[in-house]
């Protein structure tokens, strides 16, 4: 009886461990890999590597060359949100102080805003000037790539899969159409499922 | 003796009982049942061609067992893909998707209770075939939202899965359209020429509008000689039509073949059962395509569904055969030893094992029997375009406001005669 009542408290404990739901903040600079999939650790290191390697780029320049970002594309077999990315090097090139960023999502807005003061309803004195926007010397652009490769078929207790993630990116001169600069970065990483489950 | 001790033996006594053990039997087997009701009377509604009332049926999906769900988004995501509802279906099969991707492997569990009834107690995890239409509607659906980079992520995932099963999905000619397609739409010049020059080999016979793509693609990529062939073979078939924007038609005619339960009696108290696909129920389509009163040359590129889902399921055979040899034996086992302890148990036992024996015939009922892609060129100023095929009367599409270099996606289906 004793015996039973042992696996009875064990198969409880078990029960209760498994059923409890947990939540605890991560620290977003460390490291954190649940597959083989793209997530924010590799958007992470994506943006650090890219945009020091920008920043270094214009390093000890006397101007600030004006850019506009015409975001990322997505060659991957995943959803991935590359805005997200394009962002971020935005983000860290605007903090380095280096570069001029052009907001060309706000373009229309502004566009709108424009006519909106010159139709009369705002004093002369208050309209902003017009023709007086910056012209981008350079297009930051990129695409974001991927290649999955599996093991041949065979008899195995395991899947594994390979994925290989490259992100190219590149600062073309507006004027001459000259890549000015270009940098990639590469991920690859291993994944092995068990066949057989519960 | 304690009071718990005395419940442990009073339990274990009527388990010896015969009536006992019979209740232990049936009640395994009962909770083991096959029953689908809510997707059945969504199915029912949405042949006799209710599809509000077949989404309402199927509502949050709470009343679908778990086991069936992936049917559900299945039909939910073709349903709301017909209603025109791209950006909710598109939802719905990526859950289908994602599911898939979660439940890639064998549940010992689940293995272990079908060897006493039937498959229908396993997780339902679509054909072959269906899990690539998964992929093949998200890139229709993506491509008529517009969203082109999603539906080139949808064709990579699409290739996944015919890279994993080739001698069977490598026939679907509409989906390897498709996915030239989505690349060709995305930018992604060269992917796209690689598709398409494996669709023209599939095809044998490329018509004029894949001919000219892949002119197009050859020469924006600086292949001079492969430019050059393609160039003399558009020359052998000249356009009655030099186009200007294009429309691009997914037709889905007819319905998938019926999934049915066959049985092989072994011995007189003794069967297996096997699932098999009744012949197609629909021919080919015929449809022909006219622009301002105009006959196309417009090229068209068909899959027969039917064939595929059917080719699908036989490359299977050996897993399937292997299952049901072993369901045989495990059945036979139980039987006969619960006919050791008593006979007439052992008797009943082995009626309800030989009645349950049932093949798994659940499948993705909603979709069509044939997919066709159509590529019609559009001349500046062209009013309509006329699709007329035998079974329904003929679809008016009007093409006045296209812009120059526009591609619109129009997605079509012909049920034709439903009999559910």
């Amino acid at each position: 009886m004793k015996k039973i009542n042992g696996v009875a408290i064990a198969f409880l404990s078990l029960f209760m461990v498994v059923s409890c739901a947990t939540t605890r903040n991560i620290d977003t600079a460390q490291e954190t890999h649940y597959d083989a999939s793209y997530d924010f650790s590799d958007k992470a290191k994506i943006v650090d590597r890219l945009s020091a390697s920008l920043v270094d780029y214009a390093a000890g320049s006397t101007i600030k060359p004006v850019v506009i970002s015409y975001g990322i594309g997505n060659e991957t077999s995943e959803h991935i949100n590359t805005g997200g990315i394009s962002d971020d090097i935005r983000l860290a090139l605007i903090r380095s102080g280096q570069y001029q960023l052009l907001n060309e999502g706000q373009r229309y807005n502004i566009q709108d805003e424009s006519s909106y003061q010159q139709s009369g309803t705002v004093p002369a004195s208050q309209r902003i000037a017009q023709g007086r926007q910056l012209g981008a010397d350079y297009i930051l652009a990129g695409t974001l790539r991927s290649i999955v490769k599996k093991p041949p078929r065979s008899i195995r207790l395991v899947k594994k899969k390979l994925v290989y993630y490259s992100l190219n990116l590149e600062l073309t001169n507006t004027e001459s159409g000259a890549i000015a600069w270009a940098d990639k970065v590469e991920l690859a990483r291993e994944q092995s499922r068990p066949i057989i489950g519960w | 003796m304690d009071m718990r001790q005395r419940w442990y033996q009073r339990v274990y006594c009527s388990v010896c009982t015969r009536s006992g053990r019979l209740c232990v039997v049936l009640l395994c087997l009962f909770t083991m049942g096959c029953s689908t009701t809510v997707l059945d009377k969504a199915r029912l509604q949405y042949a006799s061609g209710d599809a509000q009332s077949a989404l309402q049926t199927l509502g949050d999906g709470s009343e679908v067992p778990s086991r069936d769900k992936l049917l559900y988004w299945l039909e939910r995501g073709l349903i709301l893909h017909e209603e025109g509802n791209y950006a909710e279906s598109s939802r719905e099969l990526l859950n289908a998707a994602a599911y898939l991707e979660d439940n890639d492997f064998v549940s010992i569990s689940a293995e272990a209770r079908s060897l006493l009834a039937n498959d229908w107690i396993r997780k339902y995890k679509g054909e072959y075939s269906e899990q690539l239409w998964i992929h093949t509607y998200l890139m229709m659906n993506f491509l008529s939202l517009g969203r082109y980079d999603s539906a080139a992520v949808e064709a990579r995932r699409a290739l996944e899965r015919i890279s994993d099963r080739e001698n069977v999905l490598q026939h679907d000619a509409f989906t390897r359209a498709l996915i030239g397609l989505s690349f060709e739409s995305a930018g992604q010049a060269n992917s796209a020429y690689i598709e398409y020059r494996k669709l023209a080999d599939l095809t044998g016979k490329p018509g004029h509008s894949l001919t000219s793509s892949l002119y197009a693609l050859a020469k924006s990529l600086g292949f001079d000689e492969d430019a050059r062939k393609y160039e003399r073979q558009m020359a052998q078939t000249p356009l009655t039509t030099a186009g200007h924007a294009e429309v691009v038609l997914f037709l889905a005619t007819g319905r998938l073949p019926e999934k049915i339960s066959s049985s092989l009696i072994t011995d007189y108290d003794e069967r297996v059962a096997f699932p098999q696909y009744l012949p197609d129920r629909d021919a080919p389509p015929v449809v022909t395509v006219s622009v301002d009163g105009v006959d196309c040359d417009c090229s068209v590129v068909a899959s027969n569904l039917g064939q595929l889902a059917r080719s699908s399921l036989n490359s299977r055979g050996i897993a399937l055969t292997t299952r049901l040899l072993a369901r045989a034996a495990a059945k036979d086992a139980l039987a006969d030893n619960l006919a050791k302890k008593d006979e007439v148990v052992g008797e009943i036992a082995r009626l309800l094992l030989f009645v349950l024996e049932e093949a798994d015939t659940r499948g993705w009922h909603s979709l069509p029997g044939h997919l066709s892609l159509l590529r019609v060129p559009v001349n500046k100023g062209s009013q309509e375009i006329v699709v007329k095929s035998f079974s329904t009367a003929p679809t008016i599409i009007d093409v006045s406001t296209l812009q120059a270099g526009e591609r619109r996606f129009i997605a079509m289906r012909e049920r034709g005669f439903l009999d559910f």
